[in-house]
C-alpha cells in the first residue's frame, strides 16, 4: 500500500472513529490509542482556553462538545495557541445548546482573553506622558492602539457571567435576561485584564478605537448618555494599558451647515 | 546584557541533565534559574507574537543554553515541510539562538489537518526516502544540523522492511542529522511491539547520539487484555529505564539528557531530583568507564 494512501486511511480512521482499519498494522485495535491521545489533548487545549465554557455547561457536556469540534473542525496547523478561534461560532450552531443563548458571547469573550495573552509586545502610554499636552489641544488627542487591546459587546451580560464562574469569591446570581454588557479587553503587566464599559463609555471607547479624537469620543458619550464623564473613563483606559502613544488629529473638523 | 546572550549563544549544551520546561514552572524556574544546567522547549508553544512566554525564554536564554525540540513539522507526513511553519521556525531560532533542534521519526499532518501526536510510520524504502527529503530540506532552508527521535510505538507495521535503528543509521548517513535517543520510547515501543530493548540499542548508532529524553509513562491493558505502555511523560522515570539508561550512558559517555515532564507537573523540585538522579548516573558512569 502506498504510504500516502496508507496515512490518509490511518488519519481518516482517527477522525471517524473507524475501529481498525486494515491497513496492515498490528495490534490493529490500537489505532485507538492515538485516537484519543489526538481528541484528549485538543480537548485539553480548549477545556484550558474555555474554563467558563465548560464549567457554564457541566464537564460531560462541555467533552462532547470538544469531542464534535475537533472531529468537525480539525487543527489546521500545528500552531496550538491558534486553535479554537471557531469554537464560539461552533456552540451558536449547536441545536442542543439552544436554550443558553449568551454562550457563544462568552466564548468569544474567553478566546479574546486569550488573543490578548499572546499578542505582540509594544509600548505603553502612561498617564504621565500626556501631563504636558496644553489644554486646547487635548481634544485633538488621537490614541493608538495596543495590538492586545479587544473590544466586545454583547446582548447578554457576559461580564458578569463570566466574572462569576472565574472567581469563586465573587459568586453571585445572573440571569441571560439582565442588560447586555461590553468589555475591554487589554493585558496589563503580563496579566488579562476584563474592565466592564456601561453603555456610554462603550459608545466612547468604541470610537477612540477607531481612530476618533478623544474629543468627538467624548461627544458621542455625551450624546449616549448627557451623565457620561471623560476624566474616569480615559484614566481607566489608560490604566488597562489599551494605548501605545497618540498624536493629534491634523485639522478639526469643521461642522458644514446642511445646504 | 546583549554581549551576556551573545556569549551564552555559543555555548553548546552541557553534557548533564537539563529540564523541559512547561508554563507551569515559569515562576520556579525563574526563581533560582542557575539550579538548571539547561531547557528545552517547544518552539511551537512559542509561535505567538508576544506575551509572556516571549519574557520568560528570553530571559532563560540570558541565563542558560535552549533546546528546541520541534513537534510540527511532519517529518514523515506526505506534503513537504510547510514553508510558513519553516519560517516561523527560523525567526525564533535567529531570537533564541537554540544550540540544539531536534524533531521525531513520526508524522502528524494529513491533508492539511494537524492531529496532534506523533504517528507512526512504517520502516520501509518509501519512507525513508520521503524523510531523508523532508530531513535535507528542512536543514538546507535553517542552515543547520538537526536531531531526530525514535518515536514511542503503541503497534507496528506488517509490511515493514527494516527496523527502527537500521532506518535511523541509514537516515544519519544520507541526511547528516544527529540522533535524539528517546530511552523511555525505545523501552515503551520495546514492551508494545515486543522486541529486545538491549538487542534494539545494540543495532542503534549510538555514536550519532548528541541528546537523550528520559520521561515517565503510564501502563494500560488495552482492547485485547494486553499490557500497554503509554508515553504520558506524566510519571517518574521508571526503573527499568533508569537501567536502560545507564546501559547507554556506560557506552556513550555522559550526554546531554533531558527530563520531559508534559502531564500533571509535580513540584519542580521533584523534576530537580530526576535531573540530579541522571547526573550522578552520568559521574558514576564515567568513573566506572575509567577503572
Amino acid at each position: 500500500m502506498l504510504l500516502s494512501r496508507q496515512q490518509a486511511a490511518f488519519a481518516d480512521a482517527i477522525w471517524h472513529g473507524d475501529a481498525a482499519p486494515a491497513i496492515g498494522m498490528r495490534p490493529a485495535r490500537r489505532l485507538a490509542i492515538y485516537r484519543n491521545n489526538v481528541f484528549a489533548s485538543l480537548a485539553g487545549v480548549l477545556a484550558a482556553r474555555f474554563p467558563v465554557i465548560r464549567r457554564l455547561v457541566g464537564d460531560v457536556c462541555f467533552q462532547g462538545c470538544c469531542l464534535r469540534f475537533v472531529a468537525e473542525h480539525p487543527p489546521l496547523s500545528p500552531v496550538l495557541a491558534e486553535y479554537g478561534a471557531g469554537f464560539a461560532a461552533f456552540l451558536t450552531a449547536l441545536p442542543e445548546l439552544a436554550d443558553l443563548r449568551y454562550l457563544a458571547d462568552v466564548a468569544r469573550l474567553e478566546w479574546a482573553c486569550h488573543e490578548v495573552l499572546h499578542s505582540a509586545d509594544a509600548p505603553v502610554l502612561r498617564p504621565e506622558m500626556l501631563a504636558g499636552i496644553a489644554a486646547e489641544r487635548v481634544p485633538d488627542l488621537v490614541f493608538h492602539v495596543h495590538p492586545g487591546t479587544r473590544l466586545l459587546s454583547a446582548d447578554y451580560p457576559i461580564h458578569t457571567i463570566w466574572r462569576t464562574n472565574m472567581f469563586d469569591a465573587e459568586t453571585g446570581p445572573v440571569s441571560a435576561d439582565m442588560a447586555g454588557e461590553a468589555v475591554l479587553i487589554s493585558r496589563r503587566d503580563e496579566q488579562v485584564s476584563v474592565l466592564p464599559l456601561p453603555p456610554a463609555a462603550f459608545v466612547f471607547v468604541q470610537a477612540l478605537l477607531s481612530g476618533s479624537s478623544l474629543g468627538d469620543a467624548a461627544m458621542a458619550g455625551e450624546a449616549a448618555d448627557e451623565s457620561f464623564a471623560l476624566a474616569p473613563s480615559l484614566a481607566a483606559l489608560l490604566q488597562a494599558e489599551a494605548f501605545t502613544d497618540y498624536n493629534f488629529k491634523l485639522q478639526r473638523t469643521v461642522a458644514v451647515p446642511c445646504s | 546584557m546583549s554581549s551576556r546572550l551573545h556569549i551564552a549563544a555559543a555555548d553548546p549544551i552541557p553534557a548533564q541533565a537539563g529540564i523541559g520546561l512547561r508554563a507551569g514552572h515559569y515562576a520556579d524556574f525563574g526563581l533560582a534559574p542557575q539550579r538548571v544546567a539547561w531547557i528545552e522547549v517547544h518552539p511551537e508553544n512559542y509561535m505567538c507574537a508576544g506575551g509572556p512566554q516571549h519574557r520568560v525564554l528570553g530571559a532563560a536564554r540570558a541565563c542558560c543554553p535552549v533546546s528546541f525540540h520541534g513537534v510540527g513539522l511532519s517529518l514523515g507526513g506526505a506534503a513537504r515541510p510547510d514553508k510558513a511553519h519553516l519560517a516561523r521556525l527560523a525567526e525564533l531560532i535567529r531570537r533564541y539562538e537554540p544550540s540544539l533542534f531536534s524533531e521525531h521519526l513520526a508524522w502528524s499532518i494529513e491533508d492539511g489537518r494537524f492531529l496532534n501526536d506523533l504517528l507512526p510510520l512504517p520502516y520501509t524504502k518509501e519512507a525513508l526516502e520521503r524523510l531523508v527529503s523532508h530531513v535535507d530540506e528542512i536543514q538546507d532552508y535553517l542552515g543547520r544540523h538537526m536531531l531526530i527521535e525514535n518515536p514511542s510505538l503503541y503497534l507496528s507495521f506488517e509490511g515493514n522492511e527494516t527496523d527502527e535503528p537500521a532506518l535511523l543509521t541509514e537516515l544519519v548517513r544520507r541526511t547528516g542529522c544527529g540522533l535524539l535517543l528517546d530511552v523511555n520510547n525505545v523501552f515503551v515501543s520495546a514492551t508494545n511491539c515486543g522486541f529486545d530493548p538491549r538487542g534494539y540499542l545494540a543495532r542503534y548508532p549510538l555514536a550519532a547520539i548528541e541528546e537523550i529524553h528520559l520521561a515517565g509513562y503510564r501502563a494500560e491493558i488495552d482492547a485485547d487484555g494486553v499490557e500497554v505502555l503509554i508515553d504520558t511523560h506524566n510519571d517518574l522515570i521508571s526503573d527499568p529505564v533508569w537501567a536502560l539508561y545507564r546501559h547507554v550512558i556506560n557506552q556513550t559517555g555522559p550526554r546531554p539528557t533531558l527530563i520531559e515532564w508534559d502531564q500533571d507537573l509535580p513540584a519542580w523540585d521533584v523534576l530537580l531530583g530526576e535531573a540530579a538522579r541522571a547526573d550522578d548516573i552520568m559521574r558514576t558512569e564515567v568513573l566506572h568507564a575509567a577503572e
